[in-house]
């Protein structure tokens, strides 16, 4: 019966100072290159998440062009229908699509009266002045917002954690950002990143299924199937299309995706480290009797399946070591000028301050859909240690992998219904008298 | 029922209401018998006092909670945050009430600023440094000000035009040489009230000292995994040492304590005949020694003595000291005088000794004996005595043969040393021979 006594009564308003909490019905947006995440500031999941892919069908004649968004469209199979992405390098590149994209995100599943909740978006460190710039131009113009900010997607995972001092390890889609943040202020000379996020884990399986001549399907492809030993050739019936009647390439290349993912999450692994992934010695692979793991099986969407073992690992090891990456494809990063994830965190760590320098190394915080590789997490922590000796290192990475996939989102959440954050709103009317540039002034 | 006019409370939505009025909530009847439901009576029964072993589960939901009266509506309402400059609205649920609502947002309390001062074109002549220009100090006043004046982070946004790299302590020098010379020229320092003579003195940044502490900070931060490593070991050999000074430093009282003088003070009378001095002896040897190895030694020493005649040393022994008791209570009383060195050949003559040093009380010689040797080896160096077959106590202790038995002590004692250096050496070869090899097998 004790529970009840905590429970307040209808007369008693609860004590808002305690936890800091106002809410004033803000809507947090924050848009990744995988994945558009939008929802209600307070919340602790976003409502409505939406790939950032978008289907699009370009004008022809008299038909204007047409925009497939969301998971119900975009997955659909249309003639003609390109997949294209408004991201590039973490930021938005195209600007016609973006603010549709996040329009839609929002009016899909939360409110269609944008006019009437201020919004908090996020961005990455390295957002340029002009697309910040571009991004209040179109809250106040486009959607017509009371109120807003722009958060750094760093600071706000950090906070998802508890965080207001330590160093973001966010992998994303198209980037792996490490944000050293202090304060709750982004510690700008130390932001470094890398494109080895979770698109160059998915293009280096995909090459790794290539030199392998290991067939990829997508879902769409495959009618029926019937179940086959490993090894055995798929025993499927396979979709055909008339001609003319195909899905692009980029459609393709975008459902294959969906399964490379499904690799990514549930056979592929990183090495243990620290130190790189022990070279391949050709049939007698030293590695994998040195990895000592049981291979781990993955099953193709026609049913073809097989056990994978060091192979498994060797894919991921290039995000730690680009030396080891795979090459054998057009438009791979560059094997000898790209950072590692290990020299990341160093050059990272470089100018952060002494004092600071022991703080940070004890709030590593991991964030980012990219970071649910198996093993992703211990390798992180023992190449920390290794590179680090002295200091006490403390990586902490959310369990709940939903957690880890909304950091940024969450933080976003977090701040936005905090009573004391609502002074740092910038509001319609100092957007009206200062015009766009107010937000270098005001979001640091 | 009920819910639903909670939920129209709530809204505060008057519509018709319930045509009956609720029911006050019933007063239950206190059952004696706690039993929970997915159990029966008597298998309930038969555990008696004891808790039900195993947590049973109950299907039932939780009870309705009994609330007091109407539940209090809320309300979607404006407001405005003093905290902020442009009155921006913003809109937020709170409690419908009679009273008149608070006028200052409650968050509003949180905005607080640091108060950076600000200066002059007259001040600033005084402030004046070679190396910042007054566009530049003002520039890092402005930083100051918009980040509270946390340096790391200013120095972190720190982009002045054209301007010198600077590090944070010369940040955080100008900053506050500023602001103290800025205080000195406002209030001069004999009008200072004492606080604000000791914020006066905070401010004073010391660069230098500041700057070799990061150095050291950042040669401790930067260290090898070698280098911990080799921290780590000498840390663990550290703590041995101590503990084993612990040790020695224990022996060295026991040792003491076994030197233990029966008092002087009062009457020696029963010590002069030759039973009272074996009794003393006894005492001696048996005060507080726990070592039955040294006892029984010294017990053989006693047997191979011609224990029952007092030995004439002895005897010379205590007449010195009762002399050398006697000078030094007349040194107390006048200024000592120098007395008449003997030399060699008439010490010998004379048969006088001197002594280093004496202190109260009657001594035997054989006791006297220095002990050159200190610690573990003491222990060693008697041992290795005893293998010999040297007695610990000397049966004949004149001065001679103390003086040859102290040599003797302190002879074996540096062979004793040395053979223990020797045999760290040759362990230290043979560990750092096998390091290499394990290198060379690594590698
Ligand atoms: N369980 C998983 N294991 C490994 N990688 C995953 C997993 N789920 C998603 N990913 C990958 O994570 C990336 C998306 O990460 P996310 O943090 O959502 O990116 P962004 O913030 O850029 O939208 C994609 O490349 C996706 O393939």
């Amino acid at each position: 019966m004790s529970h009840l006594h905590q429970t307040l009564s209808s007369n008693q308003a609860p004590s808002t100072v305690e936890y800091g909490g106002d809410e004033i019905s803000a809507i947090v947006l924050d848009p990744g290159t995988a994945w558009t995440r939008a929802g209600f500031a307070g919340e602790d999941t976003p409502k409505s998440v939406i790939p950032s892919d978008y289907g699009v069908i370009d004008a022809v004649g008299d038909e204007p062009r047409k925009l497939f968004i969301g998971d119900n469209d975009v997955h659909a199979i249309r003639p003609g229908m390109e997949i294209r992405n408004p991201m590039s390098d973490g930021i938005v590149s195209d600007w016609d699509t973006a603010p549709l994209l996040w329009r839609a995100a929002i009016t899909s599943r939360l409110t269609t009266t944008l006019a009437e909740h201020p919004l908090l978006m996020t961005e990455p460190s390295w957002n340029p002045p002009k697309n910040r710039e571009k991004t209040i131009e179109i809250a106040f113009e486009d959607f017509d917002v009371p109120a807003f900010y722009l958060a750094k997607s760093g600071v706000c995972a950090g906070f998802a954690s508890g965080k207001a001092t330590g160093l973001v390890i966010d992998v994303g889609a198209s980037n792996i950002s490490i944000t050293p943040i202090h304060d709750g202020l982004v510690l700008r000379k130390g932001c470094t990143r890398s494109p080895l996020g979770g698109s160059f884990l998915s293009d280096q399986i995909r090459a790794y299924f290539a030199s392998a001549a290991i067939p990829l399907t997508a879902h769409y492809q495959v009618l029926s199937k019937n179940a086959v030993e490993a090894w055995k050739p798929a025993d499927a019936v396979y979709k055909t299309f008339a001609p003319g009647q195909e899905p692009t390439d980029s459609y393709k290349r975008f459902q294959e995706e969906r399964v490379l993912t499904e690799f990514k999450e549930y056979t592929a692994q990183v090495w243990t480290g620290p130190g790189p992934l022990p070279p391949s010695t050709g049939a007698h692979d030293a590695a994998t009797s040195l990895l000592s793991t049981t291979g781990r099986p993955f099953e193709f969407p026609d049913g073809y399946n097989l056990v994978f073992n060091s192979e498994r690992h060797r894919v991921a090891e290039g995000i730690f070591h680009p030396p080891s990456m795979l090459t054998n494809y057009a438009g791979h990063p560059d094997p000898s000028s790209t950072l590692g994830l290990n020299a990341l965190i160093h050059a990272s760590m470089k100018d952060v301050d002494i004092e600071l320098k022991q703080l940070i190394l004890n709030n590593v915080v991991i964030t980012g859909a990219g970071s649910l590789v198996y093993g992703f997490t211990d390798r992180v922590n023992a190449e920390i240690a290794a590179a680090f000796p002295g200091p006490r290192v403390r990586v902490m990475a959310a369990g709940n992998s939903v957690e880890r996939r909304y950091a940024g989102w969450l933080g976003g959440s977090i701040l936005a219904s905090l009573g004391a954050f609502h002074q740092l709103w910038i509001s319609r009317k100092e957007y009206d008298e200062h015009g766009a540039g107010i937000v270098e002034k005001r979001c640091k | 029922m009920s819910g639903f006019q909670d939920v129209r409370d709530v809204m505060d939505i008057s519509g018709p209401s319930e045509s009956t009025p609720r029911a006050p909530p019933l007063k239950k009847q206190k059952t004696v018998e706690k039993r929970p439901d997915g159990i029966t009576r008597e298998l309930f029964a038969l555990l008696g006092e004891n808790p039900p072993p195993v947590a049973i589960v109950e299907n039932k939901f939780k009870e309705k909670p009994k609330w007091m009266g109407k539940a209090n509506p809320w309300e979607w309402k404006d407001f405005t945050n003093p905290a902020r400059t442009d009155s921006l609205i913003l809109r937020h649920w709170e409690r419908k009430s009679k009273e008149p609502p608070d006028l200052e947002y409650r968050f509003s309390k949180f905005d607080v600023k640091v108060d950076i001062p600000t200066y002059s074109d007259g001040e600033y002549e005084i402030l004046k440094d070679l190396d910042w220009s007054r566009e530049e100090t003002d520039y890092l006043f402005d930083l100051c000000r918009e980040y509270d004046l946390r340096f790391i982070i200013i120095w972190d946004r720190y982009d002045f035009p054209n301007g010198k790299s600077r590090s944070v302590e010369d940040l955080k020098a100008r900053y506050y040489s500023v602001c103290r010379s800025l205080m000195e020229l406002r209030t001069p320092l004999n009008r200072m009230s004492p606080e604000e003579t000791q914020i006066f003195n905070m401010l004073n940044f010391d660069k230098e000292r500041e700057t070799s502490r990061k150095k050291m900070a950042n040669v401790l931060f930067a260290r090898t995994p070698e280098q911990v490593k080799e921290e780590e070991m000498l840390l663990a050999e550290l703590k041995r040492i101590v503990t084993n000074q612990q040790r020695t430093l224990e022996e060295r009282k026991d040792l003491f304590n076994r030197l233990e003088m029966p008092s002087s003070q009062g009457s020696i009378a029963g010590y002069t005949g030759s039973q009272g001095l074996a009794a003393l002896r006894e005492f001696m040897v048996n005060s507080s020694d726990k070592n039955k190895k040294r006892k029984s030694i010294a017990m053989g020493a006693n047997t191979g003595a011609d224990g029952s005649q007092p030995s004439p040393a002895v005897a010379s022994i205590s007449e010195k000291a009762s002399t050398a008791i006697a000078a030094s209570q007349k040194e107390a009383i006048q200024p000592k005088k120098q007395a008449r060195k003997l030399s060699g050949e008439e010490m010998k003559e004379y048969g006088v000794i001197y002594h280093d040093k004496l202190s109260q009380g009657i001594k035997f010689r054989s006791s006297m004996v220095a002990t050159n040797v200190k610690g573990g080896t003491a222990q060693k160096v008697s041992q290795a005595l005893a293998q010999l077959e040297i007695a610990q106590r000397l049966t004949m202790p004149t001065s001679k043969t103390i003086q040859k038995y102290e040599q003797l002590q302190s002879n074996v004692g540096i062979l004793l040393d040395t053979k223990k250096l020797l045999e760290k050496v040759e362990q230290e070869l043979r560990v750092l021979k096998a390091q290499q090899d394990a290198a060379k097998e690594d590698t």
